[in-house]
């Protein structure tokens, strides 16, 4: 009985040491896919068909029935009409497309294209080595145009999908973070304010100005449960007063001593002025979005800080005569950081491990054509592409960029240290922003929670 | 058949559900516990092992501790308000009242809405412009003790609120089906020996429905600990630091809300502390509460 006993009880050790061992070995990773060789300046005129019928896999960060997931869905099908050799299977996964990404590539499911913000899908594939370089395809001919594709984008907007001097990401729609505005209500206040270049003294003085002439309204709007939205407020004032360079370096500083400058005391009291004015919504600390967008639609708010995507997001709330007005955060006398700007965009990134690079390249240069770019951009969604009609609401965004920098979201931190943002400058910004903290205690978190994140690391 | 002979019959029987056990449950809570060693985005093979480096961070994470506090916070709070007004409810509702039925459904009714249907609802009720708690308030002119339910300040309280609401029937639907088999024979006799309703309750309620009270304790701790789709609907698209609880953190640094974190393996070593805070938890409960059962 006894030998029994232990044949069993080996059996089943036998087994689950096996499967622990089959998981615990990690598996070799899948070689990136080869490109095909680049052909000669002008050598490319026309996407070229594949010889045999071959399928990609597009994964959605949109969701069944989004307007923007209509839009593509019936490019896509347009697509495959014209290259029937070339099946695109989509997924609509929705924003957490990246989460069902990180199973995927555990299973080995194929995966050939994905979206999302620049951001995440930079920490996703491209910072994991995950993701195909689109250099060479963008140096081919576009789908409708003579030019490079790389050349029928906006000025700039490749950038943001660069890592270590390749191109990763084709960027579909760009934004800017500005402050938008109830046009009809600064009209009728009689302020008219400069899409860039407002000075800071000319900023407080449009909102007493918007306080005095309407005293039922907030002039500003902001949804407090959002630390991300919390934080522009904070981020853009210190790369105002300090620069971009000393506000990256304050995060990057193992001491946390450099949060000490008195250029971000400055720019967290700027903060609590405005606030302690009452200019905010009241009770904006506890605002669940969008309760102050709603306000805004709804004419309780003048104006509100936001990502470029509000007019969009807030178009089936908004009267119809609603005019949306737009400016950029204004500057400071002084400041070592004027005339800078948030840029970042939805984008592309397609996976190494495609099996079928050419293919999906003439997809996108599809998508990323001007004709699908312009009936995206019927949507009120913001193209970055030439040709491509801006949505009249957002016509400022390109002016702005004409004349100000550019930079990734909070100086390209948010990439570059996602988790020393959240972890560390978010708790301390938001419980900031909602004056749990003074400015000073604000600044003492900073640099406590800065020393203590670093030491971890 | 001798004694021996019985456990080796008894082996293939227990043996499917065994390896069921131990290829779904055990073998991934092992498997949890050897990705909690590394540091891993989730992405790609590329795991580097770090020993207990995970745990050792953990010590030191503030928010880690903050969001520790605001679960037990929510375990322990909302656990004796969903009893207190269980055992209340379940008292009133064992009688033969006109409409027992109605009010049992009325006050189950929010288990059967989802998660994310009642954050919503919670979100209507809490919003203080057009909600219907501070409608309420100005209504009857209490309007100095209308909060910004959401603010950082209340949130918690606000939520926990909210999930005592949400869960309250489930749990009473439990204690109701113990006392509804305790023999109506043992009220009678207390009544005519003029026990008072709360000698009843806790001289003849109480302990006979004990091992039902555990199991429904027992349920809260594990329900509570994970508890998530109602603070992150109710807080949606973002829940705030405010909020965080252990398993929104673990969402969070798993692939993240607003920011890109994606640290799998920290999210997968703060899953392991849950369970274990689960398996504990439970066993503490059942140790302190163990009685000697009562038949009838």
């Amino acid at each position: 009985m006894k030998h029994t006993k232990s044949v069993w009880f080996n059996l089943v050790m036998a087994v689950l040491v096996v499967l622990l061992f089959v998981q615990c070995t990690p598996a070799t990773p899948a070689a990136p896919a080869e490109p095909t060789k680049a052909p000669a300046p002008g050598e490319a005129t026309k996407a070229p068909a594949p010889a045999e019928k071959v399928k990609i896999v597009y994964w959605s960060m949109f969701s069944e029935g989004e307007p923007l997931m209509k839009a593509l869905d019936q490019a896509t099908k347009d697509f495959m009409v014209e290259y029937p050799n070339i099946e695109v299977e989509t997924k609509w996964a929705g924003r957490q497309v990246l989460t069902q990404l990180q199973s995927a590539i555990a299973a080995g499911t194929q995966v050939d294209i994905v979206d999302h913000s620049d951001d995440r899908v930079l920490n996703a594939i491209v910072k994991n080595g995950l993701a195909l370089p689109m250099d060479k395809y963008l140096g081919e001919k576009a789908y409708d145009s003579d030019k490079t594709w790389g050349e029928t984008f906006a000025p700039g907007v490749l950038d943001l999908g660069k890592y270590e001097g390749k191109s990763y990401l084709i960027p579909r729609d760009d934004y800017i973070s500005a402050f938008f505005t109830n046009k009809a209500m600064l009209d009728a206040a009689g302020v008219t304010p400069k899409v860039s270049g407002m000075t800071w003294a000319e900023f407080n003085t449009l909102l007493e100005t918007l306080k005095s002439k309407n005293p039922d309204v907030a002039v500003l709007g902001a949804d407090g449960s959002v630390g991300f939205y919390n934080n522009w407020w904070f981020s853009y004032l210190a790369v105002r007063l300090a620069g971009k360079d000393a506000f990256r370096d304050a995060a990057y500083d193992k001491t946390g001593e450099k949060w000490g400058a008195p250029e971000f005391l400055k720019a967290a009291q700027m903060i609590r002025e405005l606030q302690d004015k009452g200019y905010f919504q009241e009770g904006f600390e506890g605002s669940v979005w969008p309760a102050a967008q709603v306000k805004w639609v709804n004419g309780d708010v003048a104006m509100m800080f936001m990502g470029a995507w509000l007019p969009k997001e807030m178009s089936e709330q908004m009267p119809q005569d609603f005019k949306v007005g737009m400016f950029a955060f204004p500057d400071i006398d002084g400041g070592k950081g004027n005339q800078i700007v948030e840029h970042w965009s939805n984008a592309y990134g397609v996976l190494a491990s495609t099996k079928n690079p050419d293919a999906v390249a003439t997809y996108l240069k599809y998508i990323m054509s001007k004709k699908v770019g312009t009936a995206i951009a019927n949507l009120f969604v913001p193209v970055p592409l030439e040709g491509v009609p801006v949505p009249p609401a957002l016509a400022n965004q390109y002016e702005i960029l004409k004349t100000a920098q550019a930079m990734p979201a909070r100086a390209g931190l948010n990439t570059e240290i996602p988790e020393y943002m959240d972890n560390v400058f978010n708790t301390c910004d938001d419980q900031f922003f909602t004056k749990q903290l003074s400015p000073e205690e604000f600044i003492g978190c900073l640099k406590t929670e800065s020393k203590n994140y670093w030491a971890k690391k | 058949m001798g004694r021996s002979g019985r456990q080796r019959m008894v082996i293939p029987f227990i043996l499917p559900a065994f390896i069921l056990y131990t290829v779904f449950f055990v073998y991934p809570a092992v498997q949890a516990f050897w990705v909690s060693l590394h540091d891993w985005s989730g992405f790609g093979q590329n795991m580097v092992y770090i020993g207990l480096g995970n745990y050792r961070e953990m010590l030191k994470d503030t928010i880690f501790w903050a969001a520790f506090r605001r679960t037990l916070y929510i375990s322990v709070v909302g656990g004796i308000g969903i009893f207190g007004l269980a055992l209340f409810f379940a008292q009133i509702l064992q009688r033969n009242l006109f409409g027992k039925r109605f009010f049992r459904s009325l006050i189950f009714f929010p288990m059967v809405v989802p998660g994310i249907g009642l954050g919503l609802i919670w979100q209507f009720i809490y919003n203080n412009d057009w909600g219907l708690l501070s409608g309420f308030l100005k209504l009857v002119g209490l309007k100095s003790l209308n909060l910004f339910w959401l603010a950082p300040d209340h949130i918690i309280q606000s939520l926990t609120v909210a999930i005592i609401w949400s869960y309250v029937g489930y749990y009473m639907t439990i204690l109701l089906a113990g006392i509804d088999k305790i023999p109506v024979t043992y009220f009678e006799a207390a009544v005519l020996d003029g026990a008072s309703e709360w000698k009843m309750f806790f001289t003849i309620t109480l302990p006979m429905i004990w091992d039902v009270f555990v199991v429904a304790l027992v349920l809260w701790i594990i329900g509570s600990l994970k508890i998530f789709d109602l603070i992150v609907a109710t807080t949606f698209p973002a829940p705030p630091t405010s909020t965080y609880t252990l398993s929104i953190f673990i969402w969070v640094q798993a692939v993240g809300a607003y920011t890109p974190v994606y640290r799998l393996g920290y999210a997968t070593a703060l899953g392991v502390v849950l369970l274990l805070m689960v398996v504990i938890s439970v066993g503490f409960v059942r140790l302190v509460t163990r009685r000697e059962a009562i038949e009838y």
